[in-house]
This record gives structure tokens, C-alpha cells and sequence, in this order.
């Protein structure tokens, strides 16, 4: 046993010296490692162009809208088909993704089916949460990887994406592409919300619109008539309202309360920029878009007594709401008011509106305008109708598809968004989930039951100018989570003083911005 | 000798991989954050040195979001292991049946996390779950996201409920291992309860009982999927734990600069407490040298 | 004797209401996943009322989500493949061998593992989009290895610690190189350590979520990723096919710890401790 121990010890002794040889290789690894990493790097930022057609200075986009383009169609001698103009593309797989939305299963059931058959394009459509949606595109359009063929690019994050330069111009595309674009296709009978997606310069589209839904005031006939009252039309009269259900409403079986929002996480502070905020007065989030700043000071109107207002009257109403809204998610007191718990929303998605009276037919919801201070009502109509974001009454909510620039199969995902956008399935959108995008769908449905019922067709065409889409900030998810979400937790769960609150949250987006140049 | 680099041959494919995955991406981080790098901006990269470290160690609101991450470990600490030596006292005489509930109390331990908040989801919302319907009986009126500490009790129990399993069948070897006759002869002396378990049960799971809570704080520390699925980070930002905090700035806020930062605190603390606990565990077999 | 059955009675009542509690939450998605959203979202009792198998059909495949599952069979055996290829070495030279470094290499190792890997999101992303295999199935079985390696290496050195070394110290008289005794002695001889450790490794892949946010992409979307799909929609959450979803996820766990259930029993996986 000696002799092996010895073995053993030398074999130590030796394992040192071997050691500290593979030290070095290890480190040599390492420091090369490191070195290719960084170079690496350098390598690849600097690779990742800003492609863009439009201005990539950064300066705030201007407002007013130009004129709409001249319409990309050009008559086709022989009668043109998506069969035809497909027929180079057939068998190529696209793949797709999207927010499962009611209007985006809707399309995937009834629309998506047809066009594969028409045209032999495969489309992969993957529909997932808003959250994994978001960072999939970015992942994927961040590094140019071409992954996706067709996006779905809500109204709020366009204007990150074109700054960025990630889209295709749609416009351009038809223009180069003459044989691909659909006659029928006519831009110009998009509804207003179609000017969201254009570039505000050049009035070229980055994404045709599938989905277009207002946000505004929706409410239970049927507990409207019991009680025998009308829509209110101002804030005031609604808070009244309210409380006159709450009153009401004790000790029924089931209970009926005064009111109902959406409080559950992110979904909080989008109730205030695109609902309450609005309503009071207060547009494009508080940030004036001239000056890109959101204090009082500086010129914008986030930290005003109109904003205090709009929380008093959050307050108000909270009172008399249901004890599980804070988990209300978007759609949450639409589900409220289907079961009877609420009878009113001041600020609803039409869209969960609609899924909501597709699910139970028999349920009777009619929309009206949202109840309003009544200096916005003054002021809305003061302004030049194109000019939505001078003043408006809540949120034109919605999104479209764009083609990433890094696709692949750019002509087969262009005929595949025209397919989806067109009027034949807007009809789809409209009727199934209360998202028409095109006039024509919706003079079409004016005499339907449906809006019979629900008068929300002609509440779009007479006043649907009256709403307006997310403000162009490019960087509005930042502000959203960072800022937004943050200090109007805080100010709902009183942990700060309403005033102080908006103080503390307008100076920090001033400090943002500014960081960022603006 | 022959044999003098087999031992690193051996080594080389973990740590090299791992010095992949592990070492090498932390530079570009090291690079990230010294820049203000937002993707959602087209204002391209700006180097702004220390800032995006100046900005996280003086938002009053980090301290706060470490702070809980650290309360809900000493919370979770303090209730699991006496619950699981508790647990793992009542097991240690044989009896019929015990292997069965061994195997059914170590179910929980095999779900995803990402499972279990979803179980608990189900669990406890109002619209679905029995338990406010329960407490409904009690008069208790009850929603987890109705403030944070409820949303922080209910994370604190599903906590209790995923890892208690762990901790008992963890001591349960040792525990066993007691001779029965040094217990009965304590007890003929005339030891009380807590004594017997000062002096006889408390030396004997030391070393197990040392890593069992090094490896609990570390877990909790990064504690995400469950949390994530329960409330996000609600209700508001106060169950903001630190991972949620940094997943939350990668993916919406999409700040590489500030989340590189972060990242390189949260590593360096992570390291830190890694050598502290491994200082104290001294005996603790990881540290052998030979 | 009055004293010892009140204390087996305590005993067996207080065991009763442990596993009740930790049974239940499981039960209660079990539960759920056979009923109807109108079912889960009104007020259901606590004694199954459904037994709809169309839950799980639709899911897993009228959604063709058996595609995911494979995802995350791959992934996880991959990975497993890979952490117990390049580990088995690795624990017989750090359990065999005097290695300088040793201390300070089990140190590395303890913070790979303990590391949030949400900490890692980041730089991994960053790694895997530059070499462009962000969203493979390669990303997802070697970003798992940064948790998993640590793991398989303590659990295999004390396994390979168990065997007596003069076992090792008589092949190598023998004349068998270090090689040779890790294939011909310590392998055979550690087959229920191995095959435990691998068990353990390939449910931590299984069970991961952290690294998919930003790794698994639409062809190798995992199952993790596709339960937390359908609890985080925004609008609707659909409660059924959460249930069913998370029972989905739950089921080759229950089958891998029946199998190990002699090794959880005999403390093997926590012996090691």
C-alpha cells in the first residue's frame, strides 16, 4: 500500500502543475472569450441600422394629419384575383402573430380559413397574451430576424415601431407592387381611425386596420328603464347616477352596485390616459405634444386641477363599486354588467362589449358618449375635426397589421394583410366583436338589430371623430410601466395625496423625456 | 505522470460551458450598463457612465422592492422550517402509512413553479376559487389582491405550501438517524420536550439544517414564476419582488441600460450572500478541502 | 399508555390535516380541469360535478399543443443529455482528485445555481441573439445548463463519494487510467445516483419558465410558456384550460416522482445534504 500512496502523492504533487497549466489555458479561453464578446458586440450594435423613409430626428410628430394619399389602385386589364396574384407565392408558410382579441379569434375562425384556400399561402397564426406578444416583436424586429411576416401593431405602438423604422411602407409596397394590390381595396374607406397608422408627413400607411373599437360609455337598458332614467351626459350627472344604482341596488338578489372599471395591474393607468383623463379634459396623457413635457410649468396638463378632478371623481365612484373591482382586467366590468352586478361603465372596450352580447344575445347593453366636463364637450366640438388629439372624449382603440421589415415573404404577407383588412372580413369584425373599420361596413350595418339595440353603429359614424388613438409618443410603453403604472397605484391606494401624486409623476416623466432629447 | 491533466479534461466541458453561458455575456452587460439604451426609442445608445447605477441606488423605491424580497425570505424562513421539523418530528417513528404520505407530501415539490401560482390562482381568486366562499362562512370578506398584505400573506402561504415537503423529507434522514434509545433515556432522566430538542435533536441536524436555510433564502431571493402568475407585482408595485422587477424592465420597458445595472447588482449581492452563508456553514461539506 | 395514544391520535390527526392541505390545491385543479368555464366561474362545489375529457382534447389536441409538449420533452432531455454527459467526469475528478482550485470552483458552481435567473435574462438574450440562435431548441438546452450543471455535480460527486475509494485505488493498480474507472467501476456502480440525479435535472429543465420568456421561440414554444399564455390573457381569462393546462404540466411529474418514490422515501435526494 505504501508504493500506491506514494503513486497517489506524486500524482497530487503533479495534479498541481497541472493545474495551474489549465489556469492559464482556462484564462487564455477566457480573455479571448471576453475580447470576441466585446468585439462581438461593438459588432453588432453597429450593424443594426435605423431604416427608415421617414424622419428619424427626434422631434415630436406633429400633430395635424397630411392629406391621404393617393389611392395605391390601378385598374388591372384582366380581372384580378387574390387566386392570381398569389399564384407565385402559393405554398409559402407566413407566420403570423397577434393578441388573442375577440375580433383576432373571430378572423382566425372565419377569414383565415378562406384566404389559405384562395390563394394555397399556409398561414401560421399564433395568438398569445399582450404581454408575450409585445416581446416577441420586439425580439424578432429588434434583431431583424424576419421571424414574423405580419404583426399586429396596436394604435399605441406604432409610432415606436415606425421610429424605429421596423415597418414596411404599405403605401410604397403597393405602389411597387401593382400586380399584388386588391382593386377593391380602398383606403380611403377606413374610418378615421385608419389615419393612426399612417406617417403623419408623407400619409403613407405602415399598417392597414383589422380592429377599431371606441371606449366609451356603455350601459344596461334594461336597469336604466327599471329605474327610469337616460345616459348622463356630464361627469357630475353620471357620479349621481351611480350612486342613485348603489341606493338601488342594496339588497337585491343579485346585488347591484354603482359602477365598475378595470384596476387590475397595467390596466389601471390606461383606465385614466385613455379614459378619465380625457374625459376631464386632459389629453395625450398630460404631455403637451409641442413641448414634450407633462408639468404644469412646462406647459403640459398631467399635474392640473382637471387631473385632480378626474381622480376626485374616480374616487367617487369607487365608492360605490363592487369590493373585487381591483381585479377587474380590461373586459372586467363588461362581465360585471352581462351578470348584472353594475349597470353602467363610464369607459368601455366595445370590443369586450360586443364579445359580451355574442356570448348572450338576450343581453341588453346600448353605447352613448362618454359622460364629459362639460368644457371638453365645448371644447371637441371647437376643434377641426382631423385634429383629434386638440381635444377628445376618450380612446379610439384598435390595431392593424404591418409587415416587419425583416420579412421574408413580404408579397405574400401583403396580400395576406389586405385579405384581413378588407371589407369583406371588416364585416366579420364588425358584427362578431364591434371592431368595423371601414365606413361602408358600417353604413351597411346602420339598420341591423344590432345596432338596434345597441346604437353603436351610428354612435361611430355620427361621432366617432370625436375620439381619439393614443398620442405618438414613441416610447409609451416606457412611460406606461415606468411611470404611469407606478404613481397612479400609488395614488389609488392613497399612499399619496392625489396632488402630490401628479406632482411627483409629472416631474419624473419631464426628466425622462428630457434625458431622452426631447 | 501519466495522468496529470486528466482531472481538468474532465472538468473542462462544465466549466467551459458555463463560463459560456455564465462569465462572457455578464461584458456586454458590463457595457449595457454604462449606456442608456431604451429599444423602444430610436435615440440611439448614450453613454452615460454611472448613471443608470446613481438612478437605481437612489430611487427610494429599490431599497423597497430588496426590502421585500428580503422580508418574504426571513418570513419564509421563519414559518417553513419550524413547520417543517415540525412535520418531519411527527414522521419519525415508523408507522403503517408513512411511506404513502411520504410520497403524496413530496407531490408539491415536483410542479412548476409557474404550476403552482396558477394552482393558487385558482385557489384563491374570488370569481373561481373556494376559498373566499370558505371565509365567506367565517364572515371574513376576503381577496388577496386587495392590498399587499394580503398579497403578500397569500404568496407567504403558497410559499409554505410548495416548500414545507422539502424541508421535512430534507431533515427526515437525519432526524431518523437519532439512536430512539438516547431519546428514551433522556426522557427517563427527566428532560422536557424543548430540552431533548435543544440538546439532542438541534446538534444532530445542524449541517442539513444550515444548507437547508442557504438554499431557501437563495430560492426565495429569486423567487418569480409564482409571483408573476398570482399578481404580477400587484396589486400596484408593492409584491415588485426583485426578479419581477428586472423581467418587468426587460421585456415592457425594454431599458437594457437600467436592467443591465440592476442585473450586475443583483449578481453582485447574490455573490455576496453565497459567501456569507458559506462562511457560517463552515463545516458544510462544498467548502471541503482535502 | 393514556398519554402515548393521545399523542399518536394528535399525531395522526395533525398528519391528516397537512396532507389535506397540501392535496388540496392540487385536487382543486384537478377538479376544475374536467368542468365548464360556466362550471369554475359559478360558484362550483368542492365535489366534482363534470368529467368533460373534451378540455384536454381541445387543448392538447384540436390546438395541436401536443406540439409543445414535445417542445419541452426535447428541451428537458436534451439538456439532461448534455448537463449528465459533461457533469459525470466533472464529479469523479472534483470527488476523486486533490484540485487545487477545488474551493473556489465549488464556489463558482454555488453561485451559478443560486443566481436568480431572472439576472440571466438579459445577458442570455443578448449571448443567444448574437450567435442567432435565439429561439432554438439548442438555446433553451444549453441556457438550462447554468442551474442544472451545479446541481448535477453535487448530487454526482456524492454519489461517486459513496463508493469506496479503494475500489478506485485497486483498478488503478490494475493499470486502469482515470478514464477507465469512471467507465468501468464508477458508472456501473453509481447507477441509481445516476439515474436519480438525471430524474431531478430533467424536471428542473422541464419545469423552467424564466429563460423562455426570452428563448423559446414560436417553433419551440414549451409548455411552461403556453400555461403562463393562457393565465396571463388580458381579456377572458379561459379558467378551464388553465386547469387543464396546469394538469398537463403536472402529469410527467407525478409519474417521475412515483418512479424515484423508493428514492425520495429512503432520503436519497435530500440525504445528500
Amino acid at each position: 500500500m505504501n508504493n500506491s500512496k506514494k503513486k497517489m502523492i506524486k500524482r497530487e504533487i503533479s495534479r498541481r502543475e497541472a493545474l495551474s497549466t489549465g489556469a492559464k489555458i482556462a484564462t487564455g479561453a477566457v480573455v479571448a472569450g471576453v475580447a470576441a464578446g466585446v468585439v462581438g458586440y461593438l459588432a453588432g450594435t453597429a450593424v443594426a441600422p435605423v431604416r427608415t423613409e421617414t424622419v428619424t430626428e427626434v422631434k415630436p410628430i406633429t400633430v395635424t394629419v397630411a392629406a391621404t394619399p393617393t389611392t395605391t389602385v390601378t385598374p388591372t386589364p384582366t380581372v384580378w384575383s387574390y387566386k392570381e396574384a398569389a399564384r407565385p407565392y402559393r405554398g409559402t408558410t407566413i407566420r403570423v402573430v397577434t393578441e388573442n382579441t375577440p375580433p383576432a379569434v373571430f378572423l382566425k375562425e372565419e377569414v383565415v380559413p378562406k384566404f389559405e384556400e384562395e390563394t394555397g399561402i399556409r398561414v401560421e397564426w399564433e395568438a398569445v397574451s399582450w404581454g408575450d406578444m409585445y416581446a416577441k416583436e420586439i425580439t424578432d424586429l429588434e434583431a431583424g430576424t424576419g421571424v414574423y411576416d405580419a404583426i399586429y401593431v396596436e394604435q399605441d405602438i406604432i409610432y415606436t415601431y415606425m421610429g424605429r423604422g421596423w415597418l414596411t411602407d404599405l403605401t410604397l409596397f403597393g405602389e411597387r407592387n401593382r400586380a399584388l394590390v386588391d382593386p377593391n381595396f380602398d383606403v380611403n374607406d377606413f374610418t378615421a381611425f385608419g389615419d393612426a397608422f399612417k406617417d403623419p408627413i408623407t400619409g403613407h400607411y405602415y399598417g392597414y386596420p383589422y380592429e377599431a373599437f371606441l371606449k366609451t360609455y356603455w350601459y344596461r337598458e334594461d336597469y336604466y328603464e327599471q329605474l327610469g332614467v337616460k345616459p348622463a351626459e356630464t361627469m357630475d350627472e353620471f357620479v349621481e347616477l351611480s350612486r342613485k344604482f348603489y341606493e338601488w341596488g342594496r339588497g337585491k338578489t343579485p346585488e347591484v352596485y354603482g359602477c365598475g372599471f378595470q384596476m387590475i395591474g397595467i390596466t389601471l393607468p390606461y383606465l385614466f390616459v385613455e379614459g378619465f383623463f380625457p374625459a376631464h379634459g386632459v389629453y395625450t396623457w398630460g404631455i403637451n405634444l409641442n413641448t414634450m413635457r407633462a408639468s404644469v410649468e412646462k406647459g403640459g396638463t398631467l399635474n392640473s386641477d382637471r387631473a385632480v378632478k378626474a381622480f376626485e371623481n374616480f374616487f367617487k365612484l369607487l365608492e360605490v363599486a363592487p369590493p373585487e373591482t381591483p381585479t377587474f382586467s380590461w373586459g372586467g366590468n363588461v362581465d360585471a354588467m352581462a351578470a348584472g352586478r353594475t349597470p353602467h361603465g363610464p369607459f368601455e372596450y366595445s370590443e369586450a362589449a360586443g364579445a359580451a352580447i355574442q356570448r348572450d344575445p338576450a343581453l341588453r347593453l346600448r353605447a352613448a358618449l362618454p359622460p364629459l366636463l362639460p368644457e371638453v364637450k365645448k371644447e371637441v366640438l371647437a376643434r377641426p375635426k382631423a385634429d383629434y388629439w386638440k381635444a377628445y372624449v376618450n380612446y379610439y382603440d384598435g390595431g392593424a397589421f404591418s409587415i416587419p421589415y425583416s420579412s421574408r415573404n413580404k408579397e405574400a404577407a401583403f396580400l395576406f394583410v389586405q385579405y384581413m383588412t378588407r371589407k369583406e372580413a371588416s364585416r366579420v369584425t364588425a358584427i362578431k366583436a364591434f371592431a368595423p373599420t371601414r365606413k361602408s361596413v358600417i353604413e351597411e350595418l346602420l339598420p341591423s338589430d344590432l345596432n338596434k339595440k345597441t346604437g353603436y353603429f351610428t354612435l361611430i359614424k355620427e361621432y366617432d371623430w370625436m375620439y381619439g388613438p393614443a398620442p405618438p409618443f414613441r416610447e409609451h410603453k416606457l412611460l406606461i410601466e415606468r411611470f404611469y403604472d407606478k404613481w397612479i397605484h400609488k395614488i389609488v391606494a392613497k399612499e399619496v395625496g392625489v396632488k402630490e401624486g401628479l406632482d411627483a409623476l409629472a416631474k419624473e416623466i419631464d426628466e425622462m423625456l428630457e434625458a431622452l432629447g426631447y | 505522470m501519466k495522468y496529470k491533466f486528466t482531472p481538468l479534461f474532465f472538468l473542462l466541458p462544465s466549466i467551459s460551458l458555463l463560463i459560456i453561458i455564465g462569465i462572457i455575456p455578464l461584458f456586454p452587460i458590463l457595457w449595457e450598463a454604462l449606456y442608456l439604451h431604451i429599444v423602444a426609442t430610436p435615440v440611439p445608445p448614450t453613454f452615460i457612465g454611472l448613471d443608470n447605477f446613481r438612478n437605481i441606488v437612489t430611487d427610494p423605491d429599490t431599497g423597497y422592492y430588496f426590502g421585500i424580497t428580503f422580508l418574504l425570505a426571513a418570513l419564509v424562513l421563519l414559518t417553513e422550517i419550524p413547520l417543517g421539523l415540525g412535520v418531519a418530528l411527527l414522521l419519525v417513528r415508523k408507522f403503517r402509512g408513512r411511506e404513502i404520505f411520504q410520497t403524496f407530501f413530496a407531490l408539491p415539490l415536483g410542479i412548476a413553479p409557474i404550476a403552482v401560482g396558477c394552482i393558487w390562482v385558482l385557489v384563491l381568486r374570488p370569481e373561481v376559487g373556494p376559498l373566499t366562499r370558505l371565509l365567506a362562512f367565517i364572515g371574513m370578506e376576503f381577496n388577496y389582491m386587495a392590498s399587499f398584505w394580503t398579497a403578500f400573506i397569500a404568496i407567504l402561504i403558497m410559499n409554505i405550501w410548495r416548500w414545507t415537503p422539502f424541508i421535512t423529507l430534507a431533515l427526515l434522514p437525519a432526524l431518523v438517524s437519532i439512536p430512539p434509545d438516547i431519546v428514551e433515556s433522556s426522557r427517563i432522566d427527566g428532560a422536557t420536550f424543548v430540552k431533548t430538542l435543544r440538546h439532542i435533536i438541534l446538534p444532530t441536524i445542524k449541517t442539513p439544517i444550515l444548507t437547508i436555510i442557504f438554499i431557501r433564502l437563495m430560492d426565495t431571493l429569486s423567487i418569480f414564476d409564482e409571483v408573476w402568475i398570482l399578481t404580477g407585482g400587484g396589486p400596484g408595485w408593492s409584491t415588485r419582488f426583485i426578479s419581477i422587477d428586472i423581467v418587468r424592465r426587460v421585456i415592457f420597458e425594454t431599458d437594457y441600460g437600467f436592467s443591465s445595472a440592476l442585473t450586475l447588482i443583483v449578481l453582485y449581492i447574490t455573490i455576496s450572500i453565497c459567501w456569507l452563508m458559506l462562511t457560517i456553514i463552515k463545516g458544510g461539506k462544498l467548502v471541503e478541502e482535502s | 399508555m393514556k398519554k402515548a395514544t393521545l399523542i399518536s391520535i394528535f399525531t395522526f390527526a395533525a398528519l391528516v390535516i397537512i396532507l389535506l392541505f397540501e392535496m388540496f390545491p392540487v385536487y382543486w385543479v384537478v377538479v376544475s380541469s374536467f368542468r365548464t368555464r360556466a362550471e369554475i366561474v359559478g360558484m362550483a362545489p368542492l365535489y366534482p360535478t363534470s368529467f368533460r375529457i373534451e378540455n384536454f382534447y381541445d387543448v392538447f389536441i384540436k390546438w395541436k399543443y401536443y406540439e409543445y409538449v414535445i417542445n419541452s420533452l426535447l428541451v428537458a432531455t436534451g439538456n439532461t443529455l448534455l448537463v449528465i454527459l459533461i457533469t459525470l467526469p466533472a464529479a469523479y475528478a472534483l470527488a476523486r482528485f486533490r484540485i487545487r482550485s477545488r474551493r473556489h470552483l465549488s464556489f463558482w458552481f454555488l453561485t451559478n445555481r443560486m443566481s436568480p435567473p431572472a439576472a440571466f435574462l438579459l445577458p442570455l438574450y443578448l449571448l443567444f441573439s448574437f450567435f442567432r440562435l435565439s429561439g432554438s431548441y439548442l438555446s433553451l438546452i444549453i441556457a438550462y445548463a447554468l442551474f442544472n450543471i451545479p446541481l448535477s455535480i453535487w448530487m454526482l460527486m456524492a454519489t461517486i463519494e459513496s463508493i469506496p475509494r479503494e475500489i478506485d485505488e485497486a483498478a488503478m493498480l490494475d493499470g486502469l487510467s482515470p478514464f477507465g474507472i469512471l467507465r468501468r467501476i464508477i458508472i456501473p456502480l453509481s447507477k441509481s445516483g445516476i439515474v436519480g440525479t438525471s430524474l431531478l435535472v430533467w424536471l428542473f429543465a422541464w419545469n423552467h419558465y424564466v429563460f423562455g420568456i426570452i428563448l423559446s421561440g414560436p417553433a419551440t414554444k414549451l409548455m411552461t410558456m403556453a400555461l403562463g399564455d393562457f393565465a396571463l390573457t388580458t381579456v377572458g381569462i379561459e379558467w378551464e384550460y388553465v386547469a387543464t393546462m396546469t394538469v398537463g404540466t403536472i402529469i410527467p411529474v407525478f409519474i417521475v416522482l412515483f418512479i424515484i418514490r423508493r428514492a425520495i422515501v429512503s432520503g436519497f435526494a435530500f440525504g445528500k445534504i
